[in-house]
C-alpha cells in the first residue's frame, strides 16, 4: 500500500465534504410548533434517526439546565452555577451542530475566500458574541419592556431578526460572487489569471513540491477582511437559539439574572466552537481540493479555484435569498 | 500499512458534519400518556396527555401562571391554549390516526386543559370517535410525531403510557410497533405507532 492513500482518504473526503455541505448546511431551522404562528417551513430540515439517537442526552441537557437555575437560586455555593456553565457550554456546542446556527453562512463563505485558519476562529467567536448580544437583548427587551407572553414575542421577534440576517446573506454573497467574476481570485498567490503580476509568478515557480505548496499556502495573502467577517458574524449570529432564550427567560422569572447571562455566555462560546470548527474544516477542505488540483498543472488548479469560490459565492447568495423569500 | 488514526479521523469527520447539519434536532421533549375509552362495542374517544420537559415547562409556566400559584386559571388556560396550543393545527396536533389501514381526519380537539404536575406543564385533550367494532375485529394506529422534530416524543411503554378502558363488550390488545406513516425524506426519523386491536365478544 503506498503512503499516498491515506492522503487520498482525506482527498476524497474534502470532496464529499465540499458537495455534501452545500445541500446539507443550507437547511433552516423549524420554527418552534407549538407557540409560533403559521405552518411548517418548506426548507426546515428532517428529522433522522441518527439525530433520534442523540435525543436522550440533549433532553438531559435540557432539563438539566432548567433545573439547575432553579438550584442556583438556593445554592450557598458555587457548584450549581460553574455546573451550569459546563453544560451551557456542551448544550451549545451540541445543538449548533443541527440546522441553522450559521454554518451555511461561515462554510460558503470560506469556501469563497482565500482565508487563514485563524479567520474561522475570530469568525466563530465573533458569531458568539453577537449571539450573546442579540439573545440577551431580545430576551430583556421582552421581559422587561414588551412584559407580554414572552414565548410568543420571542417567536416573532425571532422571525423578524431571521428575516433581516437572511437579506444580509443574500447581500453577502452577491458582493462576494460580484467580486469573484470581476476577478478578486486573481490576487492570490497560486491563481493563475490574466491580471497575475510577474512577481506573483516568479513566487509560483518556486513553491513546487507538495511540502511547499502547504507552506505556499499557509503565506498566501488572504482576502478576508474585517469588515466581511463581522458582516458574516453578524448575518449567523443574530438569530437568538430558542433553547438559549428560553435559559435565559427561566432565569430572569426565578430572579438569578446572573445564571442567564453566564448560561447565553457559554452557549454562545459553544457554538462558536462548533461554528469556528465547521469554518475551519471548509477551510482546510477547500485547500486539499486545491492541493490534489495543483498536480494536474496550474490550468487545473485555477479552475478548481474559480469553481470552489464562485460555487461558494452562488450558494451563499441563494441560500440567503431562498430563506429571505421564505419568510413571507 | 496501517491508515492514521488522524486522517481517518480527519476523513470521518468531513463526512459525518453536514449529515449531522442536514437533520433536525429537537428542542422540546414531550413523554405522552394515551387513553382509550370504549362504550359498550363503540370506541369513543382517545384522551391524551403531554407532559413537558422542564426548560418548555418553566418557559409557558413563566409565561402564563402569572404569580407562579402552581396552576393556571381559566383566563390563563385560554391565553395560554391561544398562543401554545392552536396552533399546532397546521401540524395536524403532531397525530395520525389510520383505522383499519386507512388514514383518518382527525375529528374536533375537545377539553383542552393545560395543568402543572410536580413543576412540569401537562397539555391533556381528546378525541371523540365513533368506530363501531364488531367480531370481525379492527385495527387503530396512532402515531404521534412532529415532522419538523423540533418536538421530540418519547418512546412509549404500553404498560406504562396507554390505559385501555374497554368495558366488557370488547376483547383490545395494544403493542407498540413499527409505524406505517409514510416518511416524507429519505432517512426521515419516525417513531414508532400505538396499534390497537379491538374485537367485539
Amino acid at each position: 500500500m503506498s503512503m499516498s492513500e491515506p492522503n487520498s482518504i482525506a482527498r476524497k473526503a474534502e470532496v464529499v465534504f465540499l458537495l455534501c455541505s452545500l445541500v446539507a448546511f443550507a437547511f433552516a431551522e423549524s420554527p418552534n410548533p407549538l407557540t409560533s404562528s403559521g405552518g411548517p417551513s418548506p426548507i426546515a430540515a428532517p428529522a433522522s434517526g441518527g439525530i433520534a439517537a442523540l435525543g436522550p442526552m440533549l433532553r438531559s441537557m435540557t432539563d438539566r439546565l432548567a433545573e439547575l437555575a432553579g438550584e442556583i437560586r438556593d445554592a450557598k455555593t458555587p457548584g450549581p452555577m460553574l455546573a451550569l456553565a459546563l453544560v451551557s457550554l456542551l448544550y451549545g456546542i451540541f445543538h449548533a451542530l443541527g440546522p441553522g446556527h450559521g454554518k451555511t453562512i461561515i462554510s460558503t463563505f470560506f469556501l469563497a475566500k482565500d482565508a487563514k485558519l485563524k479567520h474561522s476562529l475570530i469568525a466563530g467567536f465573533l458569531m458568539a458574541l453577537i449571539h450573546a448580544i442579540s439573545a440577551m437583548t431580545i430576551v430583556f427587551i421582552l421581559f422587561f419592556i414588551v412584559q407580554r407572553v414572552f414565548s410568543v414575542g420571542f417567536e416573532n421577534a425571532s422571525k423578524i431578526v431571521q428575516t433581516v440576517s437572511f437579506a444580509l446573506v443574500a447581500l453577502i454573497g452577491a458582493f462576494l460572487l460580484i467580486q469573484k467574476l470581476r476577478g478578486g481570485a486573481h490576487r492570490h498567490l497560486f491563481s493563475l489569471g490574466p491580471r497575475e503580476n510577474e512577481d506573483l509568478r516568479k513566487k509560483r515557480e518556486v513553491v513546487k513540491s507538495r511540502r511547499e505548496w502547504r507552506v505556499g499556502l499557509e503565506r498566501a495573502s488572504s482576502d478576508v477582511t474585517v469588515k466581511e467577517l463581522a458582516g458574516i458574524a453578524l448575518a449567523s449570529g443574530v438569530v437568538p437559539c430558542p433553547g438559549a432564550s428560553a435559559i435565559i427567560l427561566v432565569c430572569l422569572s426565578l430572579n438569578v439574572m446572573l445564571a442567564g447571562v453566564i448560561a447565553v455566555a457559554m452557549i454562545s462560546v459553544g457554538m462558536g466552537v462548533t461554528v469556528s470548527t465547521i469554518g475551519a474544516i471548509a477551510i482546510l477542505a477547500k485547500r486539499g481540493v486545491l492541493k490534489a488540483s495543483a498536480a494536474k498543472g496550474s490550468a487545473g488548479s485555477s479552475l478548481a479555484r474559480r469553481i470552489v469560490e464562485i460555487t461558494g459565492s452562488v450558494v451563499l447568495f441563494l441560500f440567503g435569498l431562498v430563506l429571505f423569500i421564505a419568510q413571507f | 500499512m496501517k491508515l492514521p488514526f488522524a486522517r481517518v479521523a480527519y476523513a470521518l469527520i468531513l463526512i459525518l458534519a453536514p449529515a449531522a447539519a442536514a437533520y433536525a434536532h429537537p428542542h422540546v421533549f414531550i413523554t405522552s400518556h394515551v387513553v382509550f375509552d370504549f362504550e359498550g362495542t363503540n370506541l369513543t374517544r382517545i384522551s391524551v396527555s403531554w407532559t413537558f420537559d422542564e426548560l418548555f415547562s418553566q418557559m409557558i409556566i413563566a409565561d402564563y401562571d402569572r404569580g407562579r400559584k402552581g396552576s393556571f386559571s381559566e383566563a390563563e388556560a385560554a391565553e395560554l391554549k391561544k398562543g401554545a396550543f392552536d396552533n399546532l393545527k397546521n401540524y395536524h396536533y403532531f397525530l395520525a390516526l389510520f383505522v383499519d389501514g386507512k388514514h383518518t381526519p382527525l375529528p374536533p380537539i375537545q377539553n383542552f386543559k393545560p395543568s402543572i404536575d410536580a413543576g412540569r406543564l401537562v397539555y391533556s385533550f381528546s378525541l371523540p370517535l365513533q368506530i363501531k367494532i364488531g367480531t370481525a375485529g379492527r385495527e387503530l394506529r396512532l402515531t404521534i410525531y412532529d415532522d419538523t422534530y423540533y418536538v421530540a416524543f418519547d418512546k412509549m411503554i404500553p404498560a406504562q403510557d396507554i390505559e385501555l378502558r374497554s368495558g366488557t363488550d370488547v376483547a383490545s390488545s395494544v403493542s407498540i410497533e413499527k409505524t406505517k406513516v409514510k416518511a416524507e425524506w429519505p432517512g426521515q426519523f419516525m417513531p414508532d405507532q400505538i396499534v390497537l386491536r379491538m374485537k367485539g365478544k
